[in-house]
């Protein structure tokens, strides 16, 4: 049999072991080196099929760029026009109960390739405007004041419509793509930036925790703007106080060794506790009350040997 | 749920099985919405490499680092 022959055949099949094996074929390259007489020694080579080849090149991508899971799953939940949410509930003896259910997902006839179009469109708008918006916001803002800003990246965009896919359908349903923040010295100075910002922007929504604290402590107002691009943004407005506070509450995202995470976990009450405590004390300072705020609390050793101290 | 014990889940979540995952923070989104998935890298080294292109992208943006948990031989 000739050699195109065999090589035609193993196209068919996945390996061309067995056929080297038994018809002393020459791999593709090899060199034939042999003297006149002499037997021919092969050894025999693996031959991969193209899907194999496909697989082993996905799986060096994948080691080398790794695998975009986010975007993956929202391709799929594309194309199958469904996806599964995942609602978890905490149950009276702390267990979490999670219930998962199909919702439909994504708009119908908008395709992957139109959801990632829009939302690079949409960050561009909300990337061009947010240095002015910033610029506005720092007229807004009181004496000492600092004005933050950023455009979501964008697997937080498909992320929130992948975790939301009834509040949000597409990537311009999202009113936080631009998010800004004013930060003031005191709840004084905040309440007056918020009245600005009410009088210079339509505002579609507001979550006012700057007076009354959310469960945790946590004390900011959260506006949501129409902007005169059209794009909807949100504005959080705070006191510094506050602000630190909001950045200490993320520290319990950083990694950390299974020890620690044990601590985190067996001490909830007492982290919710001084989280409370710390905002009440915070808050006291803001307002500038008579008496003055009551004594700094104490940072229990769970807190300081995990989440840190503030 | 409270926001601690919402966040607490969060993290479980993104905990991956194998391989490192890289993790953004988005501050802006509520208790337990926080975290985004960028990628799960095979090796820590291509995790830390991903986190130093996004992070000189978006220096206000906090990446971590995520690992499978260690499996109890007992």
């Amino acid at each position: 049999m000739k050699l195109s022959n065999i090589l035609r055949e193993a196209i068919h099949m996945d390996s061309l072991v067995n056929v080297l094996d038994e018809r002393k074929a020459l791999p593709i390259g090899a060199k034939r080196t042999w003297k006149s007489g002499e037997k021919v020694k092969l050894a025999p080579r693996k031959w991969v099929s193209a899907n194999e080849k496909n697989l082993k090149i996905a799986k060096k991508r994948e080691k080398r760029e790794g695998f975009k899971s986010t975007i993956q799953a929202f391709k799929k939940g594309i194309e199958d026009g469904e996806i599964t949410v995942k609602k978890k509930k905490q149950l009276p003896d702390g267990s979490i109960q999670t219930k998962e259910t199909k919702v439909p997902f994504g708009v119908p006839g908008m395709k992957f390739k139109d959801h990632v179009r829009e939302a690079k469109q949409k960050l561009k708008e909300n990337n061009e405007r947010l240095g002015s918006l910033m610029d506005e916001l720092r007229d807004m803002a009181p004496a000492g004041g600092i004005v933050q800003g950023r455009a979501k990246e964008m697997e937080s965009i498909l992320g929130k419509l992948l975790r939301k896919p009834k509040l949000y359908k597409r990537p311009s349903d999202l009113n936080d793509i631009t998010g800004t923040r004013i930060i003031a010295d005191t709840v004084d100075g905040a309440q007056s930036a918020v009245d600005k910002v009410k009088k210079r922007f339509k505002i579609i929504d507001e979550k006012d925790n700057l007076k009354n604290a959310r469960e945790d402590g946590y004390r900011s107002n959260h506006l949501i703007i129409e902007d005169d691009d059209g794009n909807r943004k949100e504005v959080q407005i705070r006191t510094k106080n506050q602000n630190t506070f909001a950045d200490w509450s993320h520290n319990v995202y950083k990694p950390r060794n299974p020890e620690e995470k044990r601590v985190v976990e067996q001490n909830v009450d007492d982290i919710n506790k001084f989280s409370k405590d710390i905002s009440e004390f915070f808050f006291a300072q803001d307002t500038g009350k008579n008496p003055p705020p009551p004594p700094r609390p104490k940072c229990p050793g769970a807190i300081s040997g995990t989440l840190g101290c503030i | 749920m409270t926001p601690l014990k919402k966040r607490i889940e969060a993290m479980k979540e993104m905990t991956p099985t194998k391989g490192f995952n890289l993790v953004g923070v988005d501050d802006y989104e509520e208790p337990g919405d926080e975290l985004f998935l960028v990628g799960n890298y095979a090796t820590r080294e291509a995790a830390e490499l991903e986190r130093s292109v996004r992070e000189k992208a978006s220096p206000d943006v906090k990446f971590y680092i995520y690992e499978p948990e260690p499996k109890n031989d007992f």
